[in-house]
């Protein structure tokens, strides 16, 4: 069922903790696109995912150069893209981005890149910097 | 000629070893995403089997696609560094093709459609004749129901679009007239793209593995819609 749920974090600890515990309710095809600017939180949200898909998540870092991680070893596939640096959803298609959406759950950093390819049925996480570590976190379910 | 044939153009990694038109083994995993991690150690795992070394192959065989756009980057990789490195032979071939032969030598022309994601098909069309297969139209991506309208006589229909669009199959109407190829006929494998690649090896048909590339079909629609909602900025 589709909602809007509005938390409030005040660490990068609290942004972790609630992305682990959103983690239980993922599946296999589980896209999440996450908007945010630079510095809102975007990565540490996915490394509490990571968490919660059992996961280690000191092994998640930016993907902003490599474009896309891939996490193995948890309840599911975990894939971590970072659009940043792509000009075009054509890029977005060459990168196989389609693949990692069907193959486990993947969070998607800067997916305004993605235009007309972001999957219909996608969890929406918006990051709002209120202050130096205040966020609001705005959760939509598909 | 001593050749493997592979085929990561779907999340299955598919490998087969050939000495000439012979087929001598063949293997397929499920990778989705990985196939490239196992494509070494798979073709290694093979010829350790058939007793052959490293240096035994002289050429490999590879599907071009359409199809996991990860998977074939993976192989044509492999496949540019093993031809530079030790001067195999290689020869592509269209993955759409290798559908069709994979049913071997039906009288009916054969339909391939093959899940392009978005509602839409990779869609080949071919008719077997004496000394192979022809081409009736090039490939495509069309929309499926574009597909299903081009088909206006019996055919064969193959490919994984039979059961991951199975409404919209049934839905336009094809099945009424046309033959669905038996499931476990339709998915990817090594074997039938070997077949094909051998017409080209046994007449010294190469491709120059620098200029090979993945036949991505590439959905225009996403660019298209791209373009209209983002006009290319001009620089001052």
């Amino acid at each position: 069922m589709a909602g809007l749920a509005r938390h409030q974090s005040s660490s990068p600890e609290d942004t972790r903790a609630l992305a682990a515990s959103l983690a239980a309710g993922l599946e296999k095809g589980s896209v999440l696109l996450l908007f945010g600017d630079l510095g809102s939180g975007k990565t540490c949200f996915c490394q509490g995912l990571a968490q919660g898909l059992g996961l280690d998540p000191a092994l998640v870092t930016s993907p902003t150069f490599t474009l896309l991680h891939e996490h193995l070893g948890g309840r599911l596939p975990f894939y971590h893209a970072d659009l940043y640096r792509l000009a075009s959803p054509g890029a977005c298609e060459g990168l196989g981005l389609e693949e990692a959406f069907e193959a486990g759950v993947c969070a998607v950093e800067w997916p305004e890149r993605l235009g007309p390819l972001a999957p219909p049925k996608a969890w929406r996480v918006d990051l709002i910097a209120l202050g130096p570590s205040e966020r609001v976190i705005e959760v939509r379910r598909p | 000629m001593r050749f493997a044939a592979i085929n990561t153009s779907t999340d299955l990694l598919c490998l087969a070893l050939f000495d000439g038109p012979r087929l001598l083994s063949e293997a397929c995993q499920d990778l989705p995403m990985r196939q490239s991690e196992g494509l070494l150690p798979g073709l290694d795992a093979l010829l350790k089997a058939q007793g052959w070394g490293p240096d035994s192959l002289q050429a490999l065989a590879l599907s071009l696609g359409p199809g996991s756009f990860t998977g074939l980057r993976g192989s044509l990789a492999m496949a540019k560094g093993a031809a530079q490195a030790r001067g195999l032979k290689v020869a592509g071939v269209g993955e759409l093709a290798a559908r069709a032969e994979r049913l071997g030598q039906p009288e009916l022309p054969v339909a391939v459609w093959l899940d392009a994601r978005h509602g839409q098909v990779y869609r080949g069309l071919y008719q077997r004749r004496a000394g192979g297969w022809h081409e009736l139209k090039p490939p495509a991506m069309l929309a499926l129901e574009a597909a299903a309208a081009e088909l206006k006589a019996p055919h064969w229909l193959t490919g994984d679009a039979l059961e991951r669009l199975a409404p919209q199959v049934e839905k336009s109407g094809v099945l009424g007239f046309c033959r669905a190829a038996e499931p476990a006929l339709r998915s990817a494998d090594a074997a039938s793209v070997g077949r094909l690649a051998w017409a080209r090896l046994s007449q010294a048909s190469f491709d120059d593995p620098l200029l090979l590339e993945p036949l991505y079909l590439r959905r225009s629609e996403a660019e298209i819609k791209w373009d209209q909602l983002h006009p290319p900025a001009r620089s001052a």
